[in-house]
C-alpha cells in the first residue's frame, strides 16, 4: 500500500527536478523543500490512518497526493516563490485538518447535531466579506478575509457547510418530499411546502452570484444542491424544473449584468476580441494547442502568458507543458476520486452519511468539470479552482477536510452488537 | 536528460493510474464474489417483510446503527426469547408486539413499565404502523421499515 502513495510522490519529485534543471541549470536542494514536506505529510497521514482506521478507503490519499503534488509543482513553476511557500503551509495545515476530521471519535454526529450552527457560521463568514472583504491581488471581487498575512475565502468553507446542512436536511425530510404531493387537475405536483427549500436555495445562489460577482460559486452551490436532491429523492422532475430555473436566471443575468454577458460573449466568439476581453481564454486555447500530445515539458513552455494561470487556468498550464497525455491523466485522476466518493456513498447505511459522501463527490466532480471545461471553452468560463491543483489555500484546506470526511465515512468499525443482516449491507 | 525526466514522469503517472485501476478491479471482483456466494443468495431466499433500524441520534446510548429483522408476529423486549432482543435497562422484558392483522401492520404495547411511543405519541391500544414510523422503547428509537417501496433492501433492487 505504501507503494501506491509512493508513485505520486516520485512524480512530484520528478517535476521539481525538471523545474530545477530548467531554471537553475542544476539540481538545487532548496527546490526540494516543498515536495519533501508533501512526502512527510502524506506518508505520516497514510501511516496514522492505517493505524487508527485499518478499513478505510486506501485510494483516496494516493489520488489527492498526486493532485496536490502536481499542483505544487505548477505553483512553483508559474508563481513567485512566496506562493509555493504559502501553498506548502496550507498543505501542512490541510493534512492536520484531514487527520482531525477522520479521527475524531463519536462518528460524525457532531456535524449532524449542530447543523444550523454550521450553516450560520458559514453564512456569517460570507456576510463579513461584504464589509471586511479584501482581494489579495488588489483589485477584483473582494471575497477574502485576511488574518495575519493568510487570506481565507469563506465561500470555500461555505461549500462544505452547505453540503453538511443539506445532507442532514434532506435525510430528515426525504420521506415527506417523496410522499406528500398536491393534485392539480390531472398532474401530481410536489407540495409547495417542500419545494420551498429548493426555491430558497435557488434564490440564495442567485444572490451570491450577483452581489459578489462570484459566478462560479453560485453555479456550483446550485449544481451540488441539485445533485444531492436527486440522490435523496431519486426524482428527475425536480432536476428538470431546476434546470429550467437556472437557464432562466442565466438569460436574465446575460441581459442585466456585464460580468455574465462578458463571459458568455467570450465563450461564444473569443476571436473577435482576442487581445481584449477574451485575451485569457484565447491564450489558454493557444497553450493547449502548443502543448500537443506530449507537451513542451515542464518549465519549457510559455503558460505565464495567460493571466492568473496559477489559479483558475492551471489546467491550461498542464495542457501546455504536459500535453494531452498529462491532461488526460489529470482527468482520469479526478474521475477515480469522484467514483471512490460515490462508492463510499453506496456503502453507507445511513441516509445522512450517504448524502454527505455523494455531496462531496458531486462537488469535486462538478467543480473540476466546470473549470476544466471552461478553460477548454466548452462552456462559458466561471472562476472556480481546480480542486487540490490550483493555487489557493482555502480551497486546498477545505478540499482536504472533505477527503478527511470521506476517509471517515469509508471506514466502518465492526459492530459489537448483532451484525446487520447481509441484505442491508449489499447494494 | 530533460527528455528522460519527462518520459519518466509520464511513465510514473500512468503506472500510478494503472495500480489504482488494478486495486479497484480487485476490489470490485471481491465484492462481486462475496455477493454471489452469500449476500445476494441469502437476500433472495429470505428477504424479510420488515425490519427495525436503530436511529438514535443523541449520545444517550452507545447503540450502533443496528438493524433487526422482523418476522410477524414479533415481540420486542429485553428477555432473550423475544424476536427482537433490546439490551437496554429501560426496556421491559416483553415490551411490545408487531404483527400483521387484516393486511396491515399493528403495534401493541405489552404493558411495559416505561411505555411505547409511536412517533413520540404514547400508545395505549393497538395502533396501525406504517413504513418509516419511529417506535420509541426505553432509550431506543427504532425506525420501522417494510420491504416494499423505495429502499436499499428492496428485493428487486438487490437482485439487480
Amino acid at each position: 500500500m505504501a507503494l501506491i502513495v509512493g508513485l505520486p510522490l516520485i512524480f512530484t519529485f520528478l517535476a521539481f527536478a525538471q523545474l530545477s534543471l530548467v531554471e537553475d541549470a542544476r539540481l538545487t536542494p532548496t527546490r526540494f523543500i516543498a515536495p519533501a514536506a508533501l512526502a512527510v505529510c502524506m506518508l505520516a497521514t497514510t501511516w496514522l490512518l492505517q493505524q487508527a482506521l485499518p478499513l478505510h478507503d486506501q485510494l483516496l490519499l494516493p489520488l489527492i497526493t498526486l493532485l496536490i503534488g502536481w499542483g505544487m509543482a505548477e505553483v512553483g513553476r508559474l508563481a513567485p516563490p512566496v506562493f509555493l511557500q504559502r501553498q506548502t503551509t496550507w498543505m501542512v495545515l490541510g493534512s492536520g485538518a484531514l487527520l482531525v476530521v477522520a479521527l475524531v471519535p463519536q462518528g460524525l454526529q457532531w456535524l449532524e447535531r449542530f447543523r444550523y450552527t454550521w450553516l450560520l457560521l458559514g453564512l456569517s463568514l460570507l456576510g463579513m466579506t461584504f464589509f471586511l472583504g479584501v482581494n489579495p491581488s488588489g483589485t477584483g471581487a473582494r471575497l477574502w478575509l485576511g488574518v495575519a498575512g493568510l487570506y481565507f475565502q469563506p465561500s470555500e468553507l461555505l461549500k462544505l457547510l452547505m453540503i453538511v446542512f443539506l445532507a442532514t436536511y434532506l435525510a430528515e425530510r426525504r420521506a415527506a418530499l417523496l410522499e406528500v404531493s398536491l393534485r392539480v387537475h390531472r398532474w401530481r405536483i410536489p407540495h409547495p411546502a417542500y419545494l420551498g427549500p429548493l426555491l430558497l436555495m435557488w434564490g440564495f445562489s442567485i444572490i451570491l452570484l450577483l452581489w459578489q460577482r462570484d459566478l462560479g460559486a453560485g453555479l456550483l452551490f446550485f449544481a451540488v444542491f441539485l445533485a444531492m436532491f436527486y440522490v435523496a429523492t431519486g426524482q428527475g422532475r425536480y432536476v428538470l424544473v431546476s434546470l429550467v430555473l437556472l437557464a432562466g436566471a442565466g438569460a436574465i443575468g446575460y441581459h442585466v449584468f456585464d460580468v455574465v454577458a462578458l463571459r458568455v460573449d467570450a465563450w461564444w466568439d473569443p476571436w473577435r476580441e482576442a487581445s481584449g476581453r477574451s485575451f485569457q481564454i484565447v491564450q489558454a486555447l493557444l497553450a493547449f494547442a502548443s502543448g500537443g500530445v506530449l507537451g513542451q515539458g515542464l518549465g519549457q513552455g510559455l503558460p505565464s502568458a495567460i493571466p492568473v494561470v496559477h489559479t483558475d487556468f492551471v489546467f491550461a498550464a498542464v495542457g501546455e507543458e504536459y500535453g494531452l497525455i498529462g491532461t488526460l491523466g489529470l482527468v482520469i485522476s479526478f474521475m477515480l476520486l469522484v467514483s471512490r466518493a460515490f462508492r463510499i456513498a453506496l456503502c453507507c447505511e445511513r441516509m445522512f452519511e450517504r448524502l454527505l459522501a455523494a455531496g462531496i463527490g458531486s462537488l469535486f466532480g462538478l467543480q473540476s468539470l466546470v473549470i476544466m471545461a471552461g478553460t477548454l471553452k466548452l462552456i462559458p468560463l466561471t472562476g472556480v479552482t481546480l480542486p487540490f491543483v490550483s493555487y489557493g489555500g482555502s480551497s486546498l484546506l477545505v478540499s482536504m477536510v472533505m477527503v478527511g470526511l470521506l476517509v471517515r465515512l469509508s471506514s466502518r468499525p465492526t459492530s459489537p452488537y448483532q451484525s446487520s443482516p447481509a441484505f442491508i449491507q449489499g447494494g | 536528460m530533460l527528455l528522460g525526466l519527462r518520459l519518466l514522469a509520464v511513465v510514473v503517472l500512468y503506472a500510478f493510474l494503472l495500480v489504482i485501476a488494478y486495486v479497484i478491479w480487485r476490489d470490485l471482483r471481491s465484492v462481486a464474489r462475496g455477493h454471489h456466494s452469500e449476500n445476494v443468495a441469502a437476500a433472495r431466499e429470505e428477504t424479510p417483510l420488515a425490519w427495525l433500524q436503530v436511529v438514535n441520534d443523541t449520545d444517550a446510548t452507545d447503540w450502533p446503527k443496528t438493524v433487526f429483522t422482523v418476522v410477524p408476529p414479533a415481540t420486542l423486549g429485553r428477555a432473550s426469547d423475544n424476536q427482537v432482543v433490546l439490551q437496554d435497562e429501560w426496556v421491559s422484558a416483553y415490551h411490545a408486539r408487531i404483527e400483521i392483522q387484516a393486511g396491515k401492520w399493528w403495534l401493541t404495547d405489552l404493558g411495559s413499565r416505561n411505555g411505547t411511543r409511536l412517533n413520540d405519541m404514547l400508545i395505549v391500544e393497538t395502533t396501525p404502523l406504517t413504513k418509516g414510523d419511529i417506535i420509541s422503547v426505553g432509550r431506543l428509537k427504532l425506525r420501522f421499515e417494510t420491504g416494499d417501496g423505495m429502499s436499499l433492501a428492496d428485493p428487486n433492487k438487490t437482485k439487480a
